[in-house]
């Protein structure tokens, strides 16, 4: 059956929907569906309704547990342990992730976008700055029990949007913060603190320098982290730091005349598939 | 051109409102500006007030009579007192430059005896229009730098290598709720003196005339191959953005209305493939009538650089339809500022909401 409508992660002008919207430039109609809990629930729900199964969604990459069989250039398929096709999921961790693509930024910034050498630096200092607090957000995100609110990030909420993340990130600040988040969360769910810290210290050699995540921080790493992580240097290079800029990015994705396209791998795949 | 602001005091339902056009997290104007509110709350009200202060600042109108916006009033324009427009317009230095071309021109073929009056030069010009007296801060040359458009169209036919200038010539176009396939206007000199009076045609009489202008294309291509140069993009490009807003469809070969003597262009169909059929221009949908005039007068008027006003962008559209236009507005127009209104969550959850401005009163729905 074709694709008629596309559940995207976020609400009404969020960065997935308006980066879908442009993409898929009205193959199907892209709708903002909230977050990706119940979200297989509102597809089936509308499937029912229409009497179609013309109904799918689209979810963050996530943190995955096992990143050696992961391919980060390719949307995956989310399906139902049934086998019932639901939509897909993208193979980097957020939409974030694909804004501060270096090819996106140069691409949608155009004659505004920073030094791609200069810009390239920042990008790596955040990937060395954040990789033990990656790792333990991974660790977080796969001990939760499924559907269960333990929060997979923790530090002080920034922005609007009151995006958590530390101030320090080094591995000692993480595993006191590790600590406190599964203690915090005791009184709602069992989760072994010992099994969590088991966690981290193997993630730590992946996204560290040499590892498989570390050396695929553009997938593995969450990206809002990222953005966060250089808001600083973006706002001493003149972006008006991290929302600023990635607000920028969004505005040139949609003002732009290319094919988007064609400026990512993955985003070609996705349209073809779609 | 891109305007930053929007003041009106005075104009139908506003005493005072000011609009800041502007993307205040990315720090600059925005290109895509939607404007939502409940029925009644004057959204085209507000679309009406840039167009008419832009169209008398560029000289396309000299008389509030001549605006052409389905609706409009003349008569009741100072029920309220008089009515005061301000916009702060941004310019770019390839915008300014083309005026300038534009105006020498103008000058060298219409007025060669005159002492020549350049344009401004000014990136930023506040332009307001106080009852029919309009006047820019800095002087006469700013307003000159809203009329490269009317320069050059008036020297076309003596100099059609002026034609090459409008893709950097700034200008204001505006798509009502009413448009369909009788919207766009004729070419020169073939309005007849009802049209001039009401400013619009009975839909029949526009359908035929836009059918034979699009027929002229499409022969001239079958039968001259491409000899025929600018026309021929012409027909490519509207195809393509056709092709762009609408996948799967095509333009097809013109079918014959088998009448008597000699044929015309009017005496075919101009014909759109959906993959299986064929259809003719008039049997398009409601949503493609609402669409291909403006895809059209893109094309015909090479639309760039310029402010353009959709009321209800996504009229009589299917929600993906809704959301192929929105997103191919900056190929169609490139450089372009859209203001845009719309009752639908297809488009308003597309935009980025630092460029959407909900007007008070009503049902917020959206």
């Amino acid at each position: 059956m074709p694709v008629a409508v596309i559940l995207s992660e976020g609400g009404p002008g969020s960065p997935d929907v308006r980066i879908l919207g442009k993409l898929l430039q009205g193959r199907c109609e892209i709708k903002p569906s909230g977050g990706k809990y119940g979200m297989g629930e509102r597809i089936r729900a509308r499937r029912e309704a229409t009497g179609a199964c013309t109904t799918y969604g689209l979810v963050d990459g996530d943190f995955v547990q096992d990143w050696c069989s992961h391919r980060s250039d390719e949307p995956k398929r989310w399906e139902t342990s049934n086998g019932d096709h639901l939509g897909w999921r993208w193979a980097r961790k957020e939409s974030e992730n694909y804004i501060i693509d270096p090819t996106v930024v140069s691409k949608a910034l155009g004659d505004a976008a920073p030094d791609a050498g200069a810009y390239q630096r920042v990008l790596f200092e955040a990937r060395n700055r954040i990789s033990d607090y990656e790792a333990a957000r991974t660790a977080l995100a796969v001990s939760r029990p499924r559907f269960q609110d333990l929060p997979s990030n923790f530090g002080r909420p920034r922005g609007k949007e009151k995006h958590p993340i530390p101030d320090v990130f080094d591995e000692r600040s993480c595993r006191q913060s590790l600590r406190q988040v599964v203690e915090t969360h005791q009184s709602t769910q069992l989760v072994d603190l010992s099994l969590v810290e088991r966690q981290f210290e193997s993630l730590l050699p992946e996204c560290r320098s040499g590892g498989v995540r570390y050396h695929n921080f553009m997938a593995a790493f969450a990206g809002k982290d990222l953005l966060w992580a250089m808001d600083d240097d973006l706002r001493t290079a003149g972006f008006g730091g991290a929302p600023a800029f990635r607000e920028k990015v969004l505005v040139g994705i949609a003002s732009t005349t290319e094919d988007i396209a064609d400026w990512l791998i993955e985003w070609k795949r996705l349209r073809k598939m779609v | 051109m891109k305007i930053s602001r929007v003041l009106l005091r005075n104009f139908k339902r506003f005493e005072t409102i000011e609009i800041q056009v502007t993307n205040g997290l990315a720090q600059a104007i925005a290109d895509q500006f939607l404007i939502l509110g409940d029925n009644g709350t004057g959204k085209t009200t507000i679309l009406q007030a840039v167009a008419l202060c832009l169209t008398m600042a560029s000289h396309r109108i000299e008389k509030l009579e001549e605006f052409d916006w389905v609706g409009w009033l003349p008569a009741r324009y100072y029920r309220w007192g008089t009515p005061y427009i301000e916009l702060d317009v941004h310019f770019t230095r390839a915008e300014i430059d083309a005026t300038r071309q534009a105006a020498r021109r103008w000058y060298e073929i219409r007025h060669p005896s005159d002492e020549f009056r350049e344009p401004g030069d000014s990136p930023d010009v506040t332009l307001s229009l106080e009852g029919t007296r309009y006047s820019a801060k800095g002087g006469t040359n700013e307003i000159y730098q809203f009329c490269g458009r009317a320069y050059a169209a008036n020297v076309l036919k003596q100099d059609p290598s002026v034609r090459d200038l409008f893709r950097d010539l700034p200008g204001c176009f505006w798509f009502d709720q009413f448009r369909n396939l009788a919207s766009p206007p004729p070419e020169n000199g073939e309005n007849s003196k009802a049209e001039e009076a009401t400013g619009r045609v009975s839909y029949a009489v526009g359908v035929t005339r836009l059918r034979e202008h699009l027929n002229r294309w499409k022969l001239a291509r079958i039968t001259t191959g491409p000899r025929l140069g600018q026309r021929l993009d012409f027909l490519l490009e509207l195809e393509n953005l056709y092709k762009r807003v609408f996948p799967g469809r095509s333009f097809s070969d013109p079918e014959p209305m088998y009448r008597d003597g000699v044929p015309t262009p009017a005496d075919y169909y101009f014909m759109i493939s959906d993959g299986h059929r064929t259809y003719d221009l008039e049997e398009m949908s409601a949503g493609e009538q609402s669409i291909f005039p403006l895809l059209y007068e893109f094309v015909r008027q090479q639309i760039r650089n310029s402010v353009v006003l959709i009321d209800e962008v996504d009229l009589n559209l299917h929600p993906p339809l809704a959301q192929a236009l929105l997103s191919a507005l900056p190929s169609m127009g490139p450089g372009c500022q859209f203001f845009l209104t719309t009752h639908s969550e297809a488009i308003s959850s597309l935009v980025s909401p630092n460029q959407v401005y909900r007007l008070e009163g009503g049902r917020l729905c959206l």
